[in-house]
């Protein structure tokens, strides 16, 4: 028996958005001359890392089926968690931010709790909790926004790294390239990504071969969680504050950046490159779209409709196109 | 009724009841009905028998319009079946009771006679009190009292099979197929049902009767057809009919398969020591009291009809089903088996029979599929190294003869024989010390077949220890050294290779000749907590009134007139959302959207009033507003069948962007000929309550006696059964988000004209208040259960909340914390009840 040829499950939508970004690209610096500035095309990606952030575990937990609508509202809790610890109980800044970190890693840990343990549909337990965690956040702050971080803060959202010819590179750039190539690894390369995307396709299929499915599940929200927490440890440095209302409609922009680069709703398909690429798409069109004077709230519609078509593309065309193509009839039992 | 019955009888003496003609029908690898033909009379009792996958359920599934035949006619009274739906087969006349009957679980017994098939009284309103004497005059017909307002979950399986065959009635079928009715019903329900039988015959009913009790077969069948293999064997009046030549027809005169070589001589075998035994071992509800071994190199047959406990046994051996108590011990050392992974790790690896469903993942590869379960062993560290997973997978592919294109090729375009191999070779991949085996040829064709069985010979050779699960007697008969044949949960006999016969296995497994003291269909009475949080809305009321008097009496603004005019008013709108809510939410749907359709919904109103349209007229556009963007919601549920959380997502911020671009991003002053509409005083109430109140009468009214409102409870419980049943989940997704929509625009008029202005942000957080109140307020988020009432009580809860807060001047940040945290508990509180009454009324 032959090895060759791999792929076929995998053969994702990764190439098409690839060829998708470089016309938006094109597009947007032919129609507007602030978009094509050189600094720019580098230079933007910092307002979208926090999201790129999130999509990063979004997209494990989205292969298995699952979803996290509580990650927007990790990000304020986490930033407001770090404000007051610095602020009000005098941790050293960076003490304040781990421990931002840490509480976010435990929002996510009990939604991931609450799904393992009580077998709740995801969706209701991160509908509820991304309530609760705002909630929270408001709560422990009483809604104000907490400023004058001291200036080693501004490494985190407002650093810069310099290549060789003096290109600059935003800081936050390169952790998310870095954390990007982790996450990567692990859903790609490792016996835990084999088994999240198990999950995804099959997961009485997955506990039967002996997948520790709770276990995963429950890790995949933590990260989720934890990941949040640290967007939120990288905004409130970029915005020099931390308030409540930080993060609002992040959770919208991850899933769009997600099933836009391919992962299916579903679970079972997706990849970190996709949700990379999707991520560059959203971000570039809305960096584009502000240029342009398009306002905020009239991109919020634009992004709601990509939303809308990626998962119709993705969900109702694409497969139907694919079932088009393999028409073929099974092969005869017997003939190799 | 008497009349047309007369002249039914007429007709039908003129044509058979049904006419069966050269039916055959194929699935993936199998063929299930190969050109059989059947007439049955009018007025006969006709029984179907034949071994387990002898094409029986097929054969009725396609008369009950459930299944299309591949080639073939079916002919109801005369008239041929042109389209196999079920519901043009009923229209027909076809009643069938199914071995597990479809049913709604949370309608009542008296909704499970109706569902699909609702009847009308004047208008389009239900009459129940009509629906329910018909309902009762059928019952006493069949002798039978059902309590109609019991929760079906609730009702012992007897009863509900008894509305099943009412429901036939009702509809006045004349061919009602019973397919092992008697499989749960105990000795008096058994007679109960065969003088009904009798009687229905009497009035000319044909009925179809599968059974796998002989006994029962002579009792009431006029003529029996055979069944084998997805043949017509014969079909011969039962009189003159003697067991005996009913079971060699079932078995068959085929030479059976040659009967395996033992793999050691006895006397090598019983020296050696077992390598699996169970101990007493009793999963609740399954099985109970099963001491068995295993010995290396043996080959244990597990035989018994469907639900006699094999395969559970099967499935808690392979650590995917709890047991309740008693013993697995492996090498004499007592072990648990708590998970797949467990079990594997003890060296016992379950190949389950479900092949898409648990054996196997069909999306992945070849290779994929057959390192998942021993990734630890392909990899280095934590990454699974690909040459060696080529290695193991080619090594066992190889050994089981896999074909396939490439180690690559997607298991699921692989056939049904080679994706049985791939499952095994996974299994074998773990290198079991016994390998549990859930039917290993079912939906194989024959050479692959075969194969395996030579495969399985020369694993026990090599000293395997195999416990095999089968239907098929002739693989039970050719592989096993032992058979133990399990009846009704526990182990009847086990037999000795040379012993075991096909007729001495049926015997057994027919548990004919044995009493038993079996007492099928008295459902366990639901436990107390259960039944407490059956009665959320009970519960609720108490925990109303308490919070009210306990705010009464410790504050002095609580109690004033004034205060509860102003809670009335102010939690209008939200209530007026929560009813579309309910709607959305009784279907399984949800739209997270409301808010931003609110605050939409509410510019609209906002820029109508500004340029002047007169007032009927703004209403009016405010209502087909809502409406307009609930029906993109719908288009995009029902038509593009995006998940309504996706869906409304998106639309969530589309219609929070539309806000700005519509106001221009200000907010828009009210004239104020418009503000009478929130603050006009009828009879001591403002309008908006006024319109809270006839939106609560008018949604309590369509949720109850309309039957698209009782479609939409039907859908939440069971969507398969209502589409069965002509109920379509897409036009009712397309109605109700439409529906809820303008619910939406009905609380935006009954919220922009309190005030002077409208806001940008009027609205933000409304759609988790209101999915709060609905699910505080008992309706299911998985669908299928909630009332009005519970949601109105809901919404007074969350708003004395809310004033408490106020009054006790606790800091309202903390409020929608609190709503979250309430949402979780109500949803586990569900969680709870459900686990704790889930035995209620599912015994088998």
């Amino acid at each position: 028996m032959k090895d060759a040829p791999k792929g076929g499950r995998l053969a994702g939508p990764e190439p098409i958005l690839g060829i998708l970004l470089l016309l938006l690209l094109v597009g947007l610096s032919v129609a507007s001359e602030d978009f094509r500035r050189p600094g720019n095309y580098l230079g933007m990606t910092r307002f979208f890392v926090e999201v790129g952030l999130i999509a990063l575990p979004m997209t494990l937990v989205i292969i298995t089926g699952g979803i996290d609508l509580s990650v927007g509202s990790i990000v304020a809790l986490s930033a407001v968690t770090l404000g007051m610890a610095w602020r009000d109980a005098g941790l050293s800044i960076w003490a304040a931010t781990g421990l931002g970190i840490l509480v976010g890693a435990v929002a996510g840990l009990v939604n991931g709790a609450l799904i393992v343990g009580f077998r709740i549909p995801p969706l209701i337990v991160t509908l509820a909790t991304m309530a609760a965690y705002r909630g929270l956040a408001v709560g422990i702050s009483h809604g104000d926004s907490i400023g004058g971080f001291p200036s080693a803060f501004k490494v985190l959202g407002r650093g810069f790294y310099y290549l060789p010819q003096g290109i600059e590179i935003p800081g936050q750039l390169l952790y998310l390239v870095v954390l990007a190539i982790v996450f990567r690894v692990i859903l790609a390369r490792t016996k835990t990504g084999r088994q999240v995307y198990a999950i995804g396709l099959s997961e009485p299929g997955a506990r039967y071969a002996g997948a520790p499915v709770d276990r995963i599940k429950l890790l995949l929200y933590g990260a989720s969680g934890a990941m949040a927490g640290l967007a939120g440890a990288v905004l409130s440095s970029r915005v020099s504050t931390a308030t409540p209302d930080l993060g609002l409609l992040f959770e919208l922009d991850a899933i769009t950046a997600c099933v836009l680069g391919g992962v299916s709703i579903y679970g079972g398909r997706g990849s970190i490159l996709g949700t990379m690429l999707g991520l560059l798409i959203v971000g570039s069109l809305k960096r584009g779209l502000f240029f342009l004077g398009v306002e905020a709230m009239d991109q919020n519609i634009i992004i709601g409709a990509v939303l809308i078509v990626a998962v119709f593309a993705h969900q109702v065309v694409a497969p139907a196109a694919r079932n088009w193509l393999a028409r073929e009839p099974h092969p005869k039992e017997g003939s190799t | 009724m008497s009349d047309s019955q007369s002249s039914d009888n007429q007709a039908a003496s003129a044509a058979p009841a049904l006419e069966v003609r050269h039916l055959s029908k194929s699935f993936p690898g199998v063929r299930a009905l190969s050109d059989v033909s059947l007439t049955v009379r009018p007025g006969s009792v006709h029984a179907l028998v034949g071994e387990n996958g002898a094409g029986k359920s097929t054969l009725v599934k396609v008369v009950a319009g459930i299944q299309a035949p591949d080639s073939g006619d079916v002919e109801i009274a005369g008239r041929k079946m042109i389209r196999f739906t079920p519901t043009s087969a009923r229209s027909m006349g076809v009643g069938l009771v199914a071995q597990e009957p479809e049913h709604f679980a949370d309608l009542t017994a008296l909704e499970n006679f109706y569902v699909g098939d609702w009847e009308r009284g004047p208008g389009p309103i239900l009459d129940w009190s009509e629906m329910e004497q018909r309902a009762r005059d059928v019952l006493a017909d069949l002798d039978t009292r059902v309590p109609l307002d019991a929760r079906m979950a609730d009702l012992p399986l007897a009863q509900r099979q008894m509305i099943q065959i009412g429901r036939a009635l009702l509809l006045d079928a004349r061919l009602l197929i019973l397919d092992e009715p008697t499989a749960a019903l105990g000795q008096a329900e058994t007679d109960a049902l065969f003088s009904l039988v009798r009687r229905l015959a009497g009035r000319g009913v044909a009925i179809i009767y599968i059974s796998h009790r002989l006994d029962e077969v002579f009792d009431l069948a006029d003529e029996v057809t055979v069944l084998r293999d997805g043949e017509h064997v014969a079909t011969r009046p039962s009189q003159g009919l003697t067991r005996d030549d009913l079971v060699r027809m079932m078995v068959g005169t085929h030479v059976p398969a040659a009967r395996r070589e033992a793999a050691a001589p006895e006397a090598d075998m019983a020296g050696r020591e077992p390598v699996l035994e169970t101990r007493n071992l009793c999963a609740k509800g399954e099985f109970e009291d099963v001491s068995l071994s295993v010995r290396p190199g043996e080959i244990l047959g597990l035989a018994g009809l469907q639900g006699s406990g094999r395969n559970a046994l099967a499935h808690a051996l392979g650590g995917a089903l709890r047991t309740s108590s008693g013993q697995v011990l492996i090498d004499g050392g007592a072990r648990r088996l708590r998970s797949p992974r467990a079990a594997t790790d003890a060296g016992v690896v379950l190949a389950p029979g479900d092949r898409p469903g648990q054996a196997l993942v069909l999306p992945m590869t070849l290779r994929e599929n057959i390192t998942l379960a021993v990734l630890d062993e392909v990899s280095r560290g934590p990454f699974p190294r690909l040459d060696r997973e080529r290695e193991v997978a080619r090594r066992y592919s190889e050994e089981l003869d896999v074909r396939a294109s490439s180690l690559e090729q997607v298991t699921a375009t692989l056939s049904g024989g080679n994706q049985q191999k791939v499952s095994l070779a996974r299994r074998l991949a773990a290198e079991p010390r016994v390998l549990v085996l859930e039917e290993p040829t079912q939906g194989v064709d024959v050479g692959a077949r075969a194969e395996i069985h030579r495969l399985l010979r020369e694993l026990a050779a090599d000293g395997l220890a195999i416990i095999m699960v089968s239907s098929d007697m002739d693989e039970i008969l050719a592989l096993s050294d032992r058979v133990a044949v399990m009846h009704r949960g526990r182990v009847a006999e086990v037999l000795d290779g040379d012993k075991a016969t096909k007729e001495r296995i049926l015997e057994l497994a027919f548990g004919e000749g044995v009493t038993t003291e079996h007492e099928g269909g008295t459902a366990p009475e639901p436990s107390l907590l259960r039944r407490l949080l059956g009665r959320r809305e009970l519960i609720l009321g108490l925990v109303v009134l308490i919070a009210s008097l306990a705010l009464g009496l410790t504050t002095d603004t609580f109690g004033t007139a004034g205060n509860f005019r102003d809670m009335a008013v102010n939690s209008s709108y939200v209530l007026i959302a929560a009813l579309g809510m309910t709607m959305i939410i009784l279907t399984a749907g949800i739209d997270i959207s409301i808010g931003s359709m609110l605050a939409l919904c509410c510019m609209a109103f906002g820029v109508m009033a500004r340029e002047k349209v007169p007032i009927p007229w703004v209403v009016v556009g405010t209502l087909s507003a809502g409406a307009l963007l609930g029906g993109i919601n719908a288009v995009g549920v029902g038509l593009m069948r995006l998940p309504p959380i996706i869906m409304t997502l998106a639309t969530l911020t589309i219609f929070r962007g539309a806000v700005l671009r519509l106001g221009g991003g200000d907010w828009i002053q009210l004239p104020e000929e418009y503000l009478f509409l929130g603050r006009h005083v009828i009879l001591g109430l403002p309008i908006p309550v006024w319109v809270a109140g006839i939106a609560i009468a008018a949604v309590a009214l369509v949720l109850r006696y309309t039957a698209f409102g009782r479609s939409l409870y039907a859908l939440g419980n069971n969507v398969e059964a209502s589409e069965h049943l002509g109920i379509s989940l897409r036009r009712h997704q397309l109605l109700v988000y439409t529906i809820g929509g303008a619910m939406v625009g009905l609380a935006a008029l009954a919220y922009a004209p309190r005030f002077d202005v409208v806001q940008t942000n009027s609205g933000l957080g409304l759609e988790m208040l209101v999915i709060t109140a609905v699910v505080v307020g008992g309706t299911d988020i998985f669908g299928g259960r909630g009332s009005v009432l519970g949601t109105v009580l809901g919404v007074i809860l969350l708003t004395l909340i809310s004033n408490a807060l106020n009054l006790t001047q606790v800091s309202d940040y903390w409020e929608k914390a609190f709503h979250g945290v309430l949402v979780l508990v109500a949803v586990v509180a569900d969680h709870v009840g459900r686990r704790s009454g889930a035995r209620g009324g599912e015994g088998t």
